[in-house]
């Protein structure tokens, strides 16, 4: 405590301390400075001056200063009335851009504050924007894409809480999968009909239609194997692989002693 | 405009969940104390208090921004807020020095009583500038302590948790820097009056 004095020289006195801690919190409540001490009047005016026009409008250029115009002698009466000002404005302001960014989709300026006032809503316009590329990519033919902006849409909605929102964000996911689900499978079913059993494309519609498509095309294989014992040879052609490799293995091995040709010849 | 009257912490617990008043009332209460300290860490650039009043402003919406953040921390929310502040005045800082150099107009004028004007404005803002080039005279950490006590009101506890000091040091420090100014301005003054 009684370690270093002040530049001044004279002794830490801790009556100094308060008095000067007293000073400064008085000074930075905007308060005028006690008669007689030039450095507290400094500070004063260095403060007044530091919040000259603090209350104009952010958004605006300042008003090109009325400066003598100004009262100066409601020291304590100002800052209330800057303060009262500041409240209005930026209430105005806050509000507006707050009910305008409300709305406003990721294309909009005032985006980066929806996400900021409004993120629940933010997360709204985006699946919303979401859907929307969905809806042009299936209609520009180009399911899969589709497909994934779909998933990602249904991913954001957990996170959006109003129920009747995630009801209608729900209904127009679903609607567009049924679209989607209408347009991709038409040329799958055709191709399995006709003969080419082996090739049954069982890939093709597990890939993406599912729940649809296949279930009704896979029934139909069971009466059938009498008539087509073709269907069985799947099977059997897998173990059949093995049965080649040793064959295959006899190739490659005297690829490793290819010099040996050589020698012979 | 009961808003300016709400305590704080609640105004930031609404703020933080994204009320639009809330966010309104607690950015009009913090930009008048943000305002100034950034026109008394930057100055005038160009003349002008144009630059530091656009730092405010990005301040205002960095600390709404980081608001969600700030509930776990348990600070004061003055600390949470000029924590923010003093990073991007040094940002900003830096960049103005980059692009141009210090306005010879800080310098005190030669004469400073000699024309005192009719109107006690010039006599005010003469006062102001000759402190803020006694500041400059001040060990760093001293300039920010008077600057966050006086130019945007700061309690010496509050300020304490902001540099990283107890209050006790804090009022050490700015009794050292109170002391320093009058030495300073004492000198000041005996030059014009001699």
């Amino acid at each position: 405590m009684s370690g270093r004095t002040p530049e001044s020289g004279g002794e830490v006195d801790l009556a100094a301390i308060a008095r000067d801690d007293e000073l400064l919190d008085a000074l930075g409540r905007g308060d005028p400075a006690p008669e007689g001490d030039d450095l507290a009047a400094m500070l004063a005016a260095w403060r007044d001056d530091l919040g000259e026009a603090v209350d104009d409008d952010p958004v605006r250029p300042a008003t090109p200063a009325l400066p003598a115009v100004r009262p100066r002698r409601v020291r304590l009466g100002r800052p209330l009335v800057r303060v009262a000002a500041a409240v209005v404005v930026l209430a105005g302001v806050a509000t507006g851009l707050g009910i305008g960014s409300r709305d406003a989709g990721p294309s909009s300026p005032l985006w980066a504050l929806t996400q900021v006032l409004h993120p629940e809503q933010a997360e709204v316009r985006l699946i919303e924007d979401t859907i929307r590329q969905a809806r042009s990519a299936l209609a520009a033919g180009r399911p899969d894409e589709a497909r994934d902006l779909l998933d990602e849409a249904l991913r954001r909605l957990t996170s959006v809480e109003d129920p009747s929102t995630v009801r209608r964000l729900a209904a127009e996911i679903d609607a567009l999968r049924r679209d989607l689900v209408a347009t991709v499978p038409t040329p799958a079913p055709a191709a399995p009909n006709p003969s080419a059993t082996p090739t049954t494309t069982p890939p093709s519609p597990g890939g993406g239609t599912g729940p649809q498509a296949p279930a009704s095309s896979t029934p139909p294989p069971s009466p059938r194997p009498s008539s087509s014992p073709l269907v069985v040879v799947p099977v059997p052609e897998l173990p059949d692989l093995p049965g080649l490799s040793p064959s295959s293995a006899a190739p490659s091995l005297p690829g490793l002693p290819l010099p040996t040709p050589d020698i012979l010849d | 405009m009961t808003l300016t009257i709400e305590p704080e912490a609640e105004l930031v617990r609404r703020a933080a969940r994204r009320d639009g008043a809330a966010v309104a009332a607690l950015l009009a209460g913090l930009r008048p104390g943000l305002v100034r300290y950034c026109r008394a860490r930057l100055g005038r650039i160009g003349g002008a208090y144009t630059t530091a009043d656009d730092v405010a402003q990005e301040i205002c919406l960095a600390v709404l921004r980081a608001l969600p953040g700030y509930q776990d921390q348990g600070r004061p929310f003055s600390a949470f807020v000029y924590a923010i502040a003093a990073h991007k005045v040094a940002d900003a800082h830096r960049a103005a020095m980059r692009a141009a150099t210090v306005t010879a107009d800080d310098a005190p004028p030669e004469h400073p009583d000699a024309d005192p004007g009719p109107e006690q404005r010039a006599v005010a803002t003469d006062l102001a500038r000759r402190l803020s080039v006694l500041l400059d005279r001040l060990p760093e950490m001293q300039r920010e302590i008077v600057l966050l006590r006086v130019a945007v009101g700061l309690s010496a506890d509050e300020v304490g948790t902001i540099v990283g000091m107890t209050a006790a040091a804090v009022r050490m420090a700015q009794s050292r820097a109170l002391a320093r100014l009058r030495t300073l301005a004492g000198d000041t003054f005996g030059e014009v009056a001699a």
